[in-house]
């Protein structure tokens, strides 16, 4: 692997402790054990269900929780033991775009000022003046334009559309390698969704941002990433080029998920897989593989016993490198 | 004749300047057993429609002009007492955000069996309750569980919870605003089949509301999509989507805004601009500033809906002139 890495994430343990009648002294296993990494200039999409733990995962890159193991390397530098000061002057490298453009900003603030507002605290810029051009350049970037104009009003006079522009504004200002993207489009009108993306591209195109794409939308993930990693309860159990995972996808799970995205044209339903039940809490995973109580390929094949008691990891699948299932049986079955 | 015959229908809400038109002079029949996609970006006036087929607007909204025809009936000029004889009985709701909707205080299945004492007083308690279990199974929740709260349950059974509700008095029609947004990708898939199913097993007409124009393109006999209050286009979901397709510049670029799996991997495409201030008053077609294929009279000449054949019908100009609208 001669490309560098922009994040590298190590065997990732995310839990958070339960309270109450969930029982003591235990603990939900959100993000569990988890390898991903992105080059630079990159985009790798994390998709999974609700509860699957991209969230946890996101939050705990940003330094926002803090993990129970593992390591969150940006840039070769590991930032899970880093605090204060250190971490401050790391943060710079590393921003966030939020899901909800309507909670993440804050309404009595001007845009200018929400999108200055990181340079002052990391004593960027000579002057107020200067900082007040950097961040004009970094909303004209975002597509805001008159930046002038529409850095004078609050943001609650603007539309969703461009409040979430005016979150990648300052999310770009400070000139990040890393951009983890939360669902910024999810909450959007579709007809506004294109121009956001289109945003993000160009960023990756002329600044080489790589970006962490987190989201539950496989075809979204598809048209945007170079590569999908897919997260179930808290592990990731498929990773390979966006192309070759909707073409062909290898885990029973992804396959489920594959077969049921909705396209806008008339379709025959029958081929689809419908999943039953839901995703388990992370306070109870599953023995062996998380995924055998839902896992069609599991019953298919008599309920073997290694689903039950063996833990499947990632590993290369025969075909193609790039591509890695955590699945025993992803091979020999189910690819027709 | 059809279940539900809409016709000219506009309905306005006040504002400081007057009043504006959320639904414009629309047109909308359901027939019995149908199961009709309605779609449209927000604002568009799709849930305002639709709300207001059991009349549960908000009080300041003001019905016109225009008829909602309800099996022979007028609704329209009926009082408040006339139209609780519709809600539930005859038309109920499926509501957006399940989790509001429900009371947290009481059992769902206390939920489920109010709405059939109240509309039925001939129902015994016994009966309502055995009903209740009975419509607990059709929607895939085990009627062990009655007696849970909503909390105890996910978004996902929530929503079935919300549907056992809507079907508790035996519909002729259900509405569902919006049922599947906030679940994931595959409670979605399980929703959309149990509403299709149950579509057929009771024969229900169903008016399924979404933004996601290619959910409805797998659910829906029948599509209509809505621009700025107003019919753009409407048909079989087997003509809009089908291999002419949409006709109308909306509905096209509404339809490229998605990613398509089944074709080759391109960026999606975005609509510029935004939908019309209708405080305003509009002149011409409410497309033709967004429209890139618009013609001088677009921006003059209001388009009337117009059969093109095959039971889809398009507002739009450069269609009605024969020329245009293929992709």
């Amino acid at each position: 692997m001669s490309k560098k890495l922009s994040l590298a994430i190590e065997d990732l343990h995310v839990t958070y402790p339960l309270t109450g009648a969930a029982g003591k002294n235990k603990v939900a296993r959100a993000v569990d054990g988890v390898d991903l990494q992105v080059f630079v200039g990159e985009t790798l999409a994390l998709v999974g269900e609700s509860g699957s733990g991209k969230t946890s995962m996101a939050n705990a890159i940003m330094r926002l929780i803090d993990p129970s193991a593992g390591k969150i390397m940006i840039d070769g530098v590991d930032v899970v033991p880093l605090q204060g000061k250190e971490l401050r002057a790391m943060r710079r490298n590393f921003q966030m775009i939020f899901q909800d453009p309507f909670e993440s900003l804050d309404p009595r603030q001007r845009v200018i000022e929400t999108v200055m507002e990181p340079l002052a605290i990391h004593g960027i810029g000579e002057s107020e003046a200067e900082r007040r051009e950097m961040a004009l350049a970094a909303l004209s970037q975002a597509g805001l334009r008159p930046a002038a104009e529409i850095g004078e009003r609050f943001t609650h006079q603007l539309s969703g559309g461009q409040r979430q522009r005016v979150a990648i504004a300052s999310a770009i200002i400070l000139k990040p390698s890393l951009i983890i993207a939360d669902e910024p489009v999810s909450m959007l009108d579709v007809s506004l969704r294109a121009g956001i993306l289109r945003v993000m591209a160009d960023l990756r195109d002329q600044l080489g941002v790589s970006y962490l794409f987190i989201t539950h939308d496989l075809s979204l993930a598809w048209m945007f990433a170079d590569r999908i990693a897919v997260i179930y309860l808290g592990r990731i159990v498929e990773e390979a080029s966006a192309v070759d995972l909707i073409a062909n996808p290898m885990h029973p799970y992804t396959k489920a998920l594959v077969s049921v995205i909705p396209v806008p044209e008339v379709t025959s339903l029958e081929d689809r897989t419908i999943l039953t039940g839901e995703i388990p809490s992370p306070a109870s995973i599953p023995s062996g593989c998380r995924f055998h109580p839902r896992c069609p390929l599991f019953r298919e094949l008599g309920e073997p016993a290694k689903c039950l008691t063996e833990d499947p990891v990632l590993h290369i699948q025969s075909n193609a490198e790039s591509h890695r299932v955590a699945c025993f049986f992803s091979d020999n079955k189910g690819n027709q | 004749m059809s279940l539900l015959e809409i016709r000219d229908l506009h309905i306005s809400y006040p504002n400081p300047k007057g009043e504006f038109f959320a639904v414009d002079g629309v047109d909308l029949s359901i027939e019995k057993g149908e199961f009709v996609g309605l779609a449209g970006e927000s604002g568009c006036g799709k849930t305002t429609l639709a709300l207001s087929i059991p009349r549960l607007l908000p009080q300041q909204s003001r019905i016109s002009a225009g008829s909602i025809n309800f099996n022979g009936v007028d609704t329209t000029s009926l009082d408040e007492e006339g139209m609780r004889a519709f809600r539930w009985k005859e038309i109920s709701v499926i509501f957006q955000g399940a989790l509001n909707a429900l009371n947290p205080v009481h059992t769902i299945g206390s939920q489920i069996t109010e709405p059939i004492r109240i509309h039925d007083a001939s129902v015994s308690k016994k009966e309502a309750h055995e009903r209740t279990l009975e419509l607990l199974e059709a929607v895939g929740i085990p009627s062990r569980r009655s007696e849970d709260f909503p909390h105890q349950f996910s978004g996902g059974m929530r929503q079935r919870v919300m549907i056992a509700m809507a079907l508790s008095c035996m519909p002729k029609l259900v509405i569902a605003d919006e049922p599947i947004t906030a679940l994931d990708v595959m409670t979605q898939a399980q929703i959309l089949d149990l509403l299709r199913s149950l579509c057929d097993r009771y024969s229900l007409s169903m008016l399924l509301i979404s933004h996601d124009l290619s959910v409805l393109a797998q659910t829906c006999d029948r599509v209509a999509v809505m621009y700025a209050g107003k019919m753009a286009e409407q048909g079989p979901t087997s003509k809009v989507f089908g291999y002419e397709g949409a006709r109308h510049p909306y509905t096209q670029r509404l339809l490229s805004a998605y990613p398509n799996i089944k074709h080759e991997r391109k960026f999606i495409d975005g609509i510029p601009g935004y939908p019309p201030d209708l405080s305003q008053e509009q002149l011409g077609c409410r497309f033709s500033d967004r429209c890139d294929v618009a013609l001088g009279k677009c921006a003059t000449e209001i388009p009337q809906l117009i059969d093109i054949g095959s039971g889809q019908s398009v507002a739009c100009h450069l269609v009605n002139e024969g020329g245009a609208g293929l992709q």
